[in-house]
């Protein structure tokens, strides 16, 4: 049948609704450990599912400090304490569906890790 | 002369866990502080009117909060979980239903579970609730103290140390008294001690009990 106008192979009742978007998920957290298993957890499911992955770029710590004297009152010799909270941020590129991204961040979460996902645009 | 760091916050890196375990922008940071300060308050609230009474104590030692992208886990533990599960089957569906009223967004899920501890008097948050009780029925302090050590001896732990300050047995001056059994390592940071202050109303004032419980090494 010459005038076939379809590709073959692609049986055309619905057009393939799974445009490739290109996402950035941000981990961020306190806990290096959970935040590097999460990370490889991530970057395993998505390499599973055959999608082009952007290993993960590491951005530098951020140090948030407190530093508080640690006399209720002014007397004595002016000991500080400085308390710190280091937040963690890690990058992952991913070119799929969004679809198939929010199957991926559901799967793989712990407690104390925040996951982020954009799309496109950047 | 120095004074002492608490054992918890001394040791929240190595050997101890924190009680919140979350991570929130800096943005959310005090919104979701408040929130587990909310949620905590309802406990105690809720144990306070519900459990409470002269010859019973709440028994929670510790209540860890986890949070997760839409869920907020609650755990909750307790020596005594029969208390706190009061008729056939409801469980804990009311304090549940208390604090989902409290939480302000309701598009997270609240989990809550209820932990039994094992030796519930190993926990010195239970200890001090059962010496806060005695005192404020007016027993002699030394004879709560030693009744209290023995009840922590039952379980496992390696040392305990009990600090009792106020007016002891109503006198009009106030002193510092404590009692220790075993060995109590504040120096060494791998060494378990977990620690709880408490205080006990009573009509001579307050008393301050303090409850230092060395579980294992490392």
């Amino acid at each position: 049948m010459a005038a076939l106008p379809m590709k073959p192979g692609k049986v055309g009742v619905e057009e393939a609704t799974e445009t490739i978007h290109r996402i950035r998920i941000t981990l961020s957290s306190k806990n290096v450990k959970n935040l590097e298993k999460v990370c490889a957890d991530l970057i395993r499911g998505a390499k599973d599912k055959r999608l082009k992955v952007k290993g993960p770029v590491r951005m530098p710590t951020k140090v948030l400090r407190v530093t508080t004297r640690k006399s209720p009152c002014g007397e004595g010799t002016n000991t500080w304490d400085g308390f710190e909270l280091r937040v963690h941020k890690r990058v992952i590129d991913l070119h799929s569906p969004p679809e198939v991204v929010k199957k991926i961040t559901s799967i793989t979460i712990e407690p104390g890790v925040e996951v982020e996902v954009t799309i496109a645009d950047v | 002369m120095g004074q002492k760091i608490n054992p918890l916050g001394f040791r929240l890196g190595i050997t101890q866990n924190h009680r919140s375990y979350w991570f929130a922008k800096p943005k959310k940071y005090s919104k979701v502080f408040e929130e587990d300060k909310k949620i905590r308050d309802c406990i105690e609230l809720y144990v306070q009117k519900h459990i409470k009474n002269s010859s019973n104590y709440g028994g929670i030692a510790r209540v860890e909060i986890k949070r997760k992208t839409d869920l907020i886990q609650v755990e909750i533990y307790t020596g005594f979980p029969a208390l706190l599960v009061e008729s056939r089957g409801q469980g804990i569906e009311q304090l549940k239903l208390n604090v989902q009223n409290i939480l302000s967004s309701g598009d997270r899920r609240l989990r809550m579970t209820l932990i039994e501890i094992a030796k519930p008097y190993g926990e010195p948050n239970i200890l001090a609730e059962y010496i806060a009780l005695q005192l404020e029925s007016r027993v002699a302090f030394r004879r709560t103290m030693k009744k209290a050590i023995e009840l922590a001896k039952k379980g496992n732990i390696k040392g305990i140390k009990i600090q009792i300050a106020g007016r002891l047995n109503g006198a009009e001056i106030a002193r510092v008294e404590w009692a220790r059994e075993g060995r109590v390592p504040l120096q060494t940071i791998r060494a378990r001690i977990n620690y709880c202050y408490y205080a006990a109303q009573t009509i001579y004032g307050v008393l301050g009990i303090k409850v230092w419980i060395f579980q294992d090494e490392e």
